[in-house]
């Protein structure tokens, strides 16, 4: 009987796990670290009630879906900057902060009442003040963010059913990755989990927590659907003297594969190592698999966690350079940007973007900007240009923001000319707020968050994202796709507003109480008093001079 | 209150200030200007303190034990630079910051000189900066260290090779460390200032007309200080702080606080304007050295050029200092490279706990030593005092005049001798109509003041066909639109009878240009006090006290007009320059002349100086006004 029922629901109870480490040396000395755990269940996302008997798949998560009726979800949660300019694409691109984007089914009502539930739903789960995503930073972008997953063409042509919203401001630490590794099938106690040590994790350079769920064709055919849960995190460490080792960058070893999973394997890019080598590995890799993905050739050395550590042995990659790194000039990536706030002064500011096409061709874009409602943006001041010359854009779609309200929502689709830097610039005026509205800090300034360049690109020089059908970075080795898709967050900005001086309400207390004490009453004694004209000469009737009397007293 | 209310004794207050008018303008003019110094002495003024929490100076251990890569890479550096005299090794700069890994950019910039060259053609200049990324943020604050690329032919004591080998170790050593959450920009320019504006522009993406700068290849968040070094190669023996910048405008007073306290923590002098603090507190002497320190500070400030690198931040509301390295005969303690380097790891790593932009203590203030300061709430009062001199003047005028004429008639009948003008001005009044008088005057002294302010562009264009040299066609022409200005009351009634002399209500005119001087001096003080306070001492007992027709008057009036001045203090210039035989000194007060006036209008091409346009649009006007006075004729009937 026992067994039966058992067998029944190994049966219902289609998912499994990968986990995988990418290990990429940059060329400028860093080194780059994305773990990537994908679950696939077999469950659609249409059926709530099927969210019954979970394995592999975090139940709180799955609750979380099925009561916000989400189709696709997209968290990042990430300290740092990643330098396109010196460390290439990343496996997926995140913005300082939080950023959260979610398509909903399209048989819900209440959008954006859905939309707040489910943030602070979030933002309990994922202990980060994702419910500060009011109206006031959430906009439906309508080019930038199509679904990821599986979607039928005429849902994905509205963007009545995708929120975005952002939190440059937001701080990642250990309390954020804490549940984040709760949703891992094997924790942190086994497998790849075990080397997140919070402590040598938010050392690093750059820091990014991903969580991604979105449904994916069950198999070739695709009729039906599957739930993909992808969660990453991507490091980046300056080993500092080039060397670097697991032990050393996450202080342990690797001692075990997580049993749940149905692939666990290390890959480290050794393409710097063609044609000479500059750095040895130790141990050797199980395997060495050289990958042709478009016009970009790399060499993996593939390790297997599984042999590695069989029969109790510890595993440690460890890499050692024959020469101390040589620092030149890095071969920029085929598109980059940088953003910035420029002007001086607390009246007006600007923003400019650089958008540099270093390919021999021309691309479309799609920039998406959001600006918070407190700097306000000029539509007018709006300019692209190209080398002096001004671009016209093919399609722009603005909504103006609202005190209070709404933020400014900008995207632009537009020609990025070959081998040349494209020039986005626009004006803003900085608004003064109530007193209250100001935070604690009000000096430091406020954050307005990445503006989000998405293009697809026709080589992949430099690209790491595995291809759309599967987010397990294996699946990429056997990609033949032709064109691919890249999404680049540019730098948060800070700007300062005009802050009243917040030391000052004791010396205004102190001043407004002096200046009532002394003129409230000979002002309001000059005001109310009446003048009237007497003629001396005129003599008082007894009942005026008895007036007279009292009022003197 | 009370006094408003009732008329009477209104009445008897007006009567008061009228009769003893003068005692009164003489006692709130002295001793404005006595006050304002007596707040150089210790017991009259408030001591420095931390304003800003954040900063918590000094607590952290310092780190910095790189002592003899320091020493080598000032070695190395000397080495490079000796390899030529003509040209900076700058590439040698540019490798070394690129190979401790850090982003390093070169920066072009080209500088259309002003004056004399065609406008097409350009001066060559680069800049290099390096910027170190921070572990803990997302590059969205920086902060700055600066050194001026000096070239080799320099004084020893001008070079500032240590600066650079200071920046390398620091550099290096920063690198490693993980607490950073500011990125750390280190930015070397040529030609001192015109590089750093040209950087400054380039990184805001601010326009300048004679300074082009290219685009930056890359870039950090808005910068929160910047500290600027100008450290010769052999060791110094102390550090003085240089602080006034563009227009007189000043860093926020912690970050000079906090300079002056790592100072102290390494041991090190550290000195204001090259004065060294008195040990004493309440004695002559140290009043005495008080008053010296806080007299080469307005001096400075009132010049409105930055004394160093910077002077140019402040416009940005980046607060920054120059920190220089000074060399004595008799040393207390030498100070080497890893000393300093030690002082600025200290510095930045305080910088770096800021979690807020400096707001916090004064932006305006004078330091009469490194230990105390002058706050605005200060010195404004003894200001106010002297520019008070000038309002109370008016109210004899205008009290009477206009402002409650109702009591004028009731006075005229108990006029006295004292009141002898007052009725001279009744004459006046009804024989020549107002303000129709006068406004000619007010005419001819604003075509003059936007001659004097147009006039150098068109001056240096024709000093070429004439083969002067640009300072000379500036300072002649200059001078005969001055001479011009001088005559325009002798021309002013050709067509009249007796046109030596102006005929218009002079006591109007007069409380119009009071009334002028003292709203622009106000405005002045506000931005640059010693420039105010300096134009104020000169100019207020004069046009206060001048009366119509009397040659004592007019030489006064020439005394403080604007061209005297200027030469006055050339003269004080080429004094602290320590040139003390008259001739020499005379020699040097005018090329110092002809040179300030050049640097003045140079300065406002190239960064956006005030003091030119403040002296010719506001205080020649000012002052032209006041000169139709004693030109006028008191007794006229038309």
């Amino acid at each position: 009987m026992i067994s039966t029922l058992l067998g029944e629901s190994v049966a219902i109870l289609v998912d499994s796990h990968v986990e995988e480490l990418l290990i990429k040396p940059l060329p400028s000395g860093h080194v780059y670290f994305h773990f990537q755990f994908t679950t696939k269940w077999d469950e659609s996302l249409d059926q709530p009630d099927s969210f019954k008997h979970y394995g592999l798949f975090p139940k709180s998560l799955g609750d979380v879906l099925t009561t916000y009726k989400v189709q696709e979800l997209h968290l990042s949660q990430t300290q740092g900057l990643w330098h396109h300019d010196k460390w290439g694409y990343p496996v997926t691109s995140a913005p300082p902060g939080a950023e959260l984007w979610v398509w909903f089914q399209p048989t819900i009502t209440n959008i954006d009442e859905t939309w707040s539930e489910l943030v602070n739903a979030l933002s309990g789960h994922f202990c980060s003040s994702l419910n500060f995503l009011d109206s006031k930073s959430t906009v439906a972008p309508r080019w930038s963010f199509r679904p990821h997953g599986v979607a039928s063409e005429g849902y994905s042509s509205f963007s009545r059913f995708i929120r975005y919203g952002a939190l440059p401001r937001e701080i990642v630490c250990t309390e954020n990755l804490t549940p984040w590794k709760k949703l891992l099938p094997c924790n942190t106690k086994v497998g790849l989990g075990s080397l997140f040590k919070a402590i040598k994790l938010y050392d690093a350079n750059y820091h990014s927590l991903g969580l991604h769920v979105r449904p994916v064709c069950r198999n070739s055919e695709c009729k039906e659907t599957s739930i993909e849960l992808s969660q990453s995190l991507s490091v980046v460490f300056d080993p500092v003297t080039s060397n670097w080792s697991l032990k050393k960058i996450f202080g342990d070893f690797l001692s075990s594969r997580c049993p749940l999973t149905t692939s666990s394997k290390i890959f480290v890019d050794i393409t710097s190592n063609l044609p000479d080598p500059i750095f040895t590995l130790s141990p050797e890799a199980d395997s060495i698999k050289t990958v042709k993905r478009g016009d970009d050739t790399r060499q993996y050395a593939v390790y297997d966690i599984g042999l590695q550590t069989a029969n109790g042995r510890v595993f440690n990659i460890a890499s050692r350079y024959d020469k101390p790194l040589e620092y030149t000039d890095i071969v920029k990536p085929p598109v980059s940007a940088q953003r910035f706030i420029t002007g001086y002064g607390l009246e007006k500011g600007g923003v400019t973007s650089l958008i540099y096409n270093n390919l021999d061709s021309n691309l479309t874009v799609i920039y998406m900007e959001t600006l918070p409602w407190f700097t306000r943006f000029f539509y007018k001041s709006l300019t692209l240009s190209n080398q002096g010359t001004l671009v016209q854009p093919y399609k722009i779609n603005y909504i103006p923001g609202k005190d209070r309200g709404r933020p400014y929502h900008l995207e632009i689709v537009f020609r990025l000319r070959a081998n040349s830097v494209t020039k986005i610039s626009y004006d803003f005026e900085r608004a003064f707020l109530k007193w209250t509205e100001y935070p604690p800090d009000a000096n430091h300034g406020f954050y307005i968050g990445s503006a989000i360049l998405s293009t697809v690109l026709p080589t992949s020089v430099n690209y790491t994202t595995p291809p759309q059908y599967s987010t397990v970075l294996e699946n990429s080795f056997k990609d033949d796709s032709e064109s691919y898709f890249l999404r680049l967050h540019t730098e948060t900005l800070l700007v300062s507003l005009p802050t009243p001086d917040f030391s000052m309400p004791y010396n205004v207390i102190c001043l407004a109480c002096t200046v009532v004490a002394i003129a409230f009453g000979s002002i309001h004694n000059l005001t109310t008093r009446r003048f009237t004209l007497l003629d001396p000469s005129k003599k008082k009737g007894i009942l005026a001079k008895i007036k007279g009397l009292f009022k003197r007293s | 209150m009370g006094v408003l209310s009732d008329p009477k004794q209104r009445q008897k207050i007006i009567k008061a200030v009228t009769k003893y008018n003068k005692l009164l303008c003489v006692i709130l003019y002295l001793g404005g200007v006595f006050g304002f110094l007596a707040l150089a002495f210790e017991p009259f003024h408030a001591g420095t303190y931390f304003s800003e929490n954040a900063l918590l100076p000094g607590l952290v251990e310092n780190e910095f034990r790189l002592d003899s890569e320091a020493r080598s890479y000032n070695e190395e550096l000397h080495k490079e630079i000796k390899k030529s005299d003509k040209t900076l090794p700058k590439d040698w700069m540019f490798k070394q910051f690129q190979n401790l890994g850090l982003d390093t950019y070169y920066h072009n910039f080209s500088l259309h000189y002003p004056f004399g060259m065609p406008r097409d053609k350009a001066i060559p200049g680069q800049n290099i900066y390096s910027i170190l990324r921070a572990k803990r943020a997302s590059s969205t604050e920086a902060v700055v260290m600066s050194v001026p690329l000096r070239h080799p032919g320099v004084m020893p004591n001008e070079q500032t090779s240590g600066g650079i080998a200071v920046m390398l170790a620091l550099a290096k050593h920063f690198r490693k460390q993980t607490y950073w959450a500011k990125d750390i920009v280190f930015v070397l320019t040529e030609f001192d200032e015109i590089g750093m504006q040209a950087w400054l522009d380039g990184y805001h993406q601010t326009k300048s007309d004679y300074i082009i700068s290219e685009d930056l290849p890359g870039r950090s968040g808005p910068i929160q200080a910047a500290i600027n070094l100008e450290i010769p190669g052999e060791a110094v023996t102390s550090y003085n702080i240089k602080l006034e910048g563009l227009n007189g405008q000043l860093p926020n007073l912690d970050l000079c606080n906090l300079v002056v306290r790592l100072c102290r923590k390494e041991r090190a002098k550290v000195t204001l304007n090259k004065q060294v603090d008195s040990y004493e507190r309440e004695s002559w002497d140290s009043y005495k050295q008080s008053v010296t320190t806080m007299m080469y500070m307005m001096w400075n400030q009132a010049s409105g050029t930055p004394t160093g690198n910077h002077g140019l931040f402040h416009r940005y509301h980046i607060e920054a200092l120059t920190i220089q390295g000074t060399q004595e005969e008799k040393p207390y303690k030498t100070l080497g490279v890893e000393q300093t380097s030690r002082l600025v790891e200290g510095i930045f790593r305080s910088l770096n706990n800021l979690l807020e932009r400096f707001h916090q203590s004064f932006f305006f203030y004078i330091l009469p030593s490194t230990r105390g300061y002058i706050s605005i709430g200060l010195y404004m009062p003894p200001f106010g005092a002297m520019i008070a001199a000038c309002l109370i003047k008016i109210s004899l005028f205008q009290a009477i005049a206009l402002w409650i004429s109702r009591y004028e008639e009731e006075e005229e009948d108990k006029e006295t001798e004292d009141k002898q003008s007052d009725d001279e001005s009744q004459k006046v009044t009804d024989a020549v109509s107002g303000i129709v008088s006068i406004i000619p005057v007010i005419a001819i002294s604003m075509l003059m003041a936007s001659l004097a302010y147009t006039g150098p562009k068109l001056l240096t264009n024709v000093s070429h066909p004439f083969r002067l040299r640009p300072e000379d066609s500036l300072m002649f022409g200059l001078l005969a639109l001055f001479c011009a200005s001088v005559a325009f009351p002798k021309m002013f009634n050709k067509k009249k009878p007796d046109h030596a002399v102006l005929h218009l209500d002079w006591k109007l005119l007069k409380c119009i240009a009071l009334i002028v001087q003292s709203l622009t001096l106000f405005s002045i003080a506000l931005m640059n006090i010693s420039l105010a306070f300096f134009i104020g001492v000169a100019m207020v007992p004069v046009t206060t006290l001048i009366v119509p027709t009397t040659s004592r008057s007019l030489l006064l009036l020439l005394l403080v007009s604007p061209a005297s001045l200027v030469f006055i203090s050339s003269i004080i210039a080429a004094w602290l320059d320590q040139h003390n035989d008259i001739s020499q000194l005379l020699y040097m007060t005018w090329g110092n002349m002809k040179h300030c006036i050049f640097m003045k209008l140079l300065d406002l091409y190239l960064f956006g100086n005030w003091t030119y346009t403040v002296m010719s649009f506001v205080i020649f006007p000012c002052w032209l006004l006041f000169w139709a006075i004693p030109n006028c004729n008191t007794d006229i009937d038309v």
